[in-house]
């Protein structure tokens, strides 16, 4: 019966095995780690500089091509990764550049509902409450957003410091809708101020972006560049301002002077108004 | 390929370890081991050690006695702990374990390395190259392979 061999005795064999593998092949690994270590003590001391420098030659010769592989290999890796970096420094810088953008909307927006708070409560005082409304749409109406609706009622008027923005004309939820004094159906009692007096009429909407002084007879004296302003009737503030005259006209089969009013603002443009409110 | 074969292939990989600073002749001697007699490996290595000190401008026999070094180290702990170990008969096994050679052996090396040229004792253990040292392993493995293959059956006068 053949005895097997415990593990420790199996390793210490196979170990006694190795060392006569390095008796009988290992001389040269040992003769080799021998030359290189005398040529290392030579080359420590200096003597073999001379050696080096003739051998060297003929590698320095086949380096050359590699080396110069390894610059241009590296300047273009090096190009690459500078672009990426690039790439993501304009990232960051775009971004960077949207956010202040945003900010500066955001501040032009609060210095645009500044001046228009400053200007507004110095024309109203306290008395007559301004309840500050965005606009989030125009078109035939203008659509605002009231801070609150409390006091937001179908027929408050509506302004921008001192001039008429509208009336409003449908409430909803959050949102109100704006009749402008361009819209056909919009009818102000208006007055035209002009330097030899009053003269009071119907400001009416045309199609378009046209306001037209009606109801004023072709008796009275009415200049280009007068300002013609609510006449305090309707249930409007008084004094508020709607435009100025740019055209006068006579027409011979009307009694009445054809008046054209031309609004100091530009609906259009309005990010803020204000809705009166008692 | 024959012997002059694999002597121009790591007096290569020398050539390259020198210019881009990867220990690349160590991964190509760590794979042969592998696949050709020890005996010739050790010449092999003696010969590559030298070109890469020419090349590198280090002291002369600093690669060539670490390379011989790693060679013997390696074939005994492989005999000694795992002689079954070959890449024909356990190729993912092998891979792993020239991995870890690599990987080791190159910390090892640049201790010897700094100590022999510099004096210094410094034994780092980043692993920065090692990522290059892994794919480097990783296609030289069965490229050696199958040259070794082919030279094997050129000897022996078979078609392949």
């Amino acid at each position: 019966m053949r005895s097997k061999l415990s593990d420790s005795k199996q390793f210490e064999f196979r170990f006694f095995l190795i060392m006569e593998q390095v008796r009988q092949n290992f001389t040269t690994a040992l003769i080799f780690l021998l030359i290189s270590t005398t040529l290392f003590t030579f080359d420590r001391l200096g003597a073999a500089t001379s050696l080096k420098r003739v051998f060297a030659v003929p590698f320095e010769f086949i380096q050359f091509p590699v080396i110069l592989a390894k610059t241009t290999l590296a300047s273009k890796i090096e190009f690459l990764v500078n672009l990426a970096e690039i790439a993501k420094e304009n990232q960051v810088l775009a971004e960077r550049q949207a956010l202040l953008q945003a900010e500066n909307i955001r501040l032009q927006n609060l210095l645009t509902e500044n001046q228009a708070l400053k200007a507004q409560f110095g024309f109203f005082g306290t008395n007559v409450k301004s309840i500050p409304a965005r606009i989030v749409g125009t078109s035939r109406f203008l659509a605002i957003q009231p801070e609150s609706m409390d006091g937001v009622k179908v027929g408050s008027t509506v302004t921008l410091g001192n001039n008429f923005v509208g009336k409003v004309s449908e409430i909803g939820f959050k949102l109100a809708k704006v009749r402008l004094p361009q819209d056909p159906a919009s009818s102000i009692p208006a007055v035209a101020v002009t330097p030899v007096g009053r003269v009071y009429g119907v400001l009416v909407g045309r199609y378009g972006s046209l306001q037209v002084l009606e109801k004023v007879e072709k008796s009275e004296i009415v200049t280009e560049g007068a300002i013609v302003e609510t006449s305090g009737e309707a249930d409007i503030e008084p004094g508020l301002v709607l435009g100025q005259i740019s055209k006068v006209q006579k027409i011979d089969a009307s009694p009445f002077l054809e008046i054209e009013v031309e609004s100091f603002l530009d609906f259009s443009k309005l990010s803020t108004v204000f809705v009166l409110s008692e | 390929m024959n012997t002059a074969g694999f002597l121009i292939f790591l007096a290569g990989l020398a050539i390259i370890d020198a210019t881009f600073n990867i220990r690349l002749s160590l991964v190509g001697v760590l794979i042969l081991l592998n696949f050709v007699p020890v005996r010739s490996l050790i010449w092999w290595a003696f010969v590559t050690g030298l070109v890469l000190d020419l090349l590198s401008g280090t002291f002369l026999g600093v690669n060539s006695a670490i390379l011989i070094a790693a060679v013997v180290i390696w074939y005994f702990g492989r005999q000694l702990f795992w002689p079954n170990l070959t890449y024909e008969n356990f190729k993912r096994e092998i891979t792993f374990a020239i991995l870890l050679q690599v990987i080791i052996t190159s910390r090892i090396y640049d201790f010897f390395y700094n100590l022999a040229n510099f004096g210094v004792f410094s034994f780092d253990l980043k692993l920065t190259s090692a990522p290059a040292e892994i794919i480097l392993t990783l296609i030289l493995i069965p490229t050696i392979s199958y040259l070794s293959a082919r030279w094997v059956s050129k000897q022996l006068e078979l078609k392949f």
